[in-house]
């Protein structure tokens, strides 16, 4: 899974968010080394929701503009999960042979 | 508030994107972006421009839920089943022209050469291909007459007997060689046979003309057109401008033209990435038979060369439409819900 797509799943992990949300979410959990555009942005949603990884939550209007918010599908929790646990073994594995070579 | 000539020019940045995407997420779309938006700015960033532009190529390649969709399918089924008889046999006319053309530069002994090959061996595979042209025109006129069973009886009974014949070489020597004969009708067999599952799996003509205004037909007869004469017209011309050399070329040129075209439907429209791999399979088919009616039934090393570009189009779209149908059957979710 691309970073991009990992991020958007984690920022959608907490609870469902608008574009825009997810972008300044994105930028802070990856401590502002990840910063989202839009074209990007909504390139990875339509990606994610033609794998039915996430979905509509609900649409709302904010100043006159449409406000779509998005959720993680239990498709996306499960894979979130597992690309979750892949990449803690791998740094794990990676923490392990350092500490080995630092010995 | 940023100024509205930012918004004017979001807009047209969006315009890059597909219609049917636009419909979905324009508004979305342009909200987040004039969110993200420094006060007092009045044109988008380049970078921003680019990956906005980056955005829409992406989408746009993306064969998405085109490919799975089945309604949309038998949509693009029914559109198919009376344009692919049509294109056939305006690919067919033109040919005949340019040989016309040819014949009529050679003289008499153009004449004598045509009648010595229809009095050899290749007696059976040119009845076969009258009859695979002879049957299109069939087809096409049932199907404008909106009879979409008749229609398609037509074009089975037209592939059988492509196929009985096919059958038949193996018992009949002939001096072209029984394999190219095989090789040669079962590319013939593409347009018949996809013609009759398109009929008989689609709503048919009937629906295709809610689908298809006046200039969708007139465009798609013009790119019909087009890509007959590049496939079919083109080894005269180029004969006429560029001498043998670029003759030997002219299959293999005109297999790129068409996937040029291909590409062009491809990235317009969910709709027409369905249409670009029903026409690619039947155009490369076609381009294949052609190859050999043009080396005169032998598979020569100048068909196999241009022949090459045009089997890997062909591999392309099928792979394309596979794995489309695997992520299709892999994918799971709780919610039916979708983004498009």
């Amino acid at each position: 899974m691309q970073e991009p797509s990992f991020l958007i799943l984690t920022a959608l992990a907490g609870g469902p968010q608008h574009g825009y949300g997810i972008m300044t979410d994105v930028a802070q959990i990856s401590g502002g080394r990840v910063r989202l555009r839009a074209g990007t942005l909504y390139a990875a949603l339509d990606r994610l929701s033609e794998d039915r990884l996430v979905e509509v939550d609900r649409e709302e209007i904010v100043d006159g503009r449409l406000r779509r918010y998005y959720r993680l599908s239990p498709a996306g929790r499960s894979r979130l999960a597992a690309e979750t646990a892949r990449l803690r073994a791998n740094a794990a594995a990676a923490a392990s042979r350092l500490r080995l070579a630092g010995e | 508030m940023a100024p509205a000539g930012l918004e004017v020019r979001y807009r047209r940045l969006l315009r890059w994107y597909p219609a049917e995407y636009r419909v979905m997420h324009l508004e979305e779309m342009l909200g987040v972006l004039m969110a993200g938006a420094a006060p007092g700015r009045s044109r988008p960033g380049g970078a921003e421009s680019a990956d906005l532009l980056a955005g829409a190529a992406r989408i746009r390649l993306r064969p998405g839920r085109a490919l799975s969709d089945g309604r949309g399918w038998r949509d693009a089924l029914a559109v198919y089943s009376v344009a692919a008889p049509l294109l056939v046999l305006i690919s067919a006319l033109i040919g005949w022209l340019a040989a016309g053309f040819e014949s009529a530069r050679i003289g008499p002994a153009g004449l004598t050469v045509m009648l010595a090959g229809v009095g050899s061996g290749r007696l059976l595979t040119d009845a076969a291909a009258g009859v695979a042209i002879g049957g299109q025109g069939v087809v096409a006129v049932l199907a404008l007459l909106d009879l979409r069973r008749w229609a398609a009886a037509a074009a089975a009974v037209s592939a059988l007997y492509l196929g009985i014949t096919a059958v038949l070489q193996l018992y009949v020597p002939l001096s072209v060689g029984i394999p190219i004969s095989l090789l040669y009708v079962s590319f013939a067999l593409v347009a018949p046979i996809s013609e009759t599952v398109a009929l008989l799996a689609s709503p048919g003509p009937r629906r295709s003309r809610q689908l298809m205004s006046r200039r969708d037909w007139a465009l798609l007869a013009a790119g019909s057109a087009v890509a007959a004469a590049l496939t079919r017209g083109v080894g005269f011309v180029l004969l006429k401008l560029g001498g043998e050399s670029l003759h030997r070329n002219a299959s293999l040129l005109a297999g790129l033209a068409v996937a040029v075209l291909l590409l062009v439907m491809w990235l317009s429209s969910a709709h027409g990435k369905r249409l670009a791999l029903l026409f690619g399979v039947l155009a490369y088919g076609t381009l294949l038979a052609d190859g050999f009616i043009d080396q005169g039934g032998a598979w020569g090393a100048d068909t196999v060369n241009g022949s090459i570009g045009q089997v890997l189009v062909i591999v392309l779209l099928a792979a394309v439409g596979y794995r489309t149908w695997r992520r299709s059957r892999s994918a799971v979710g709780g919610s039916r819900e979708s983004l498009t």
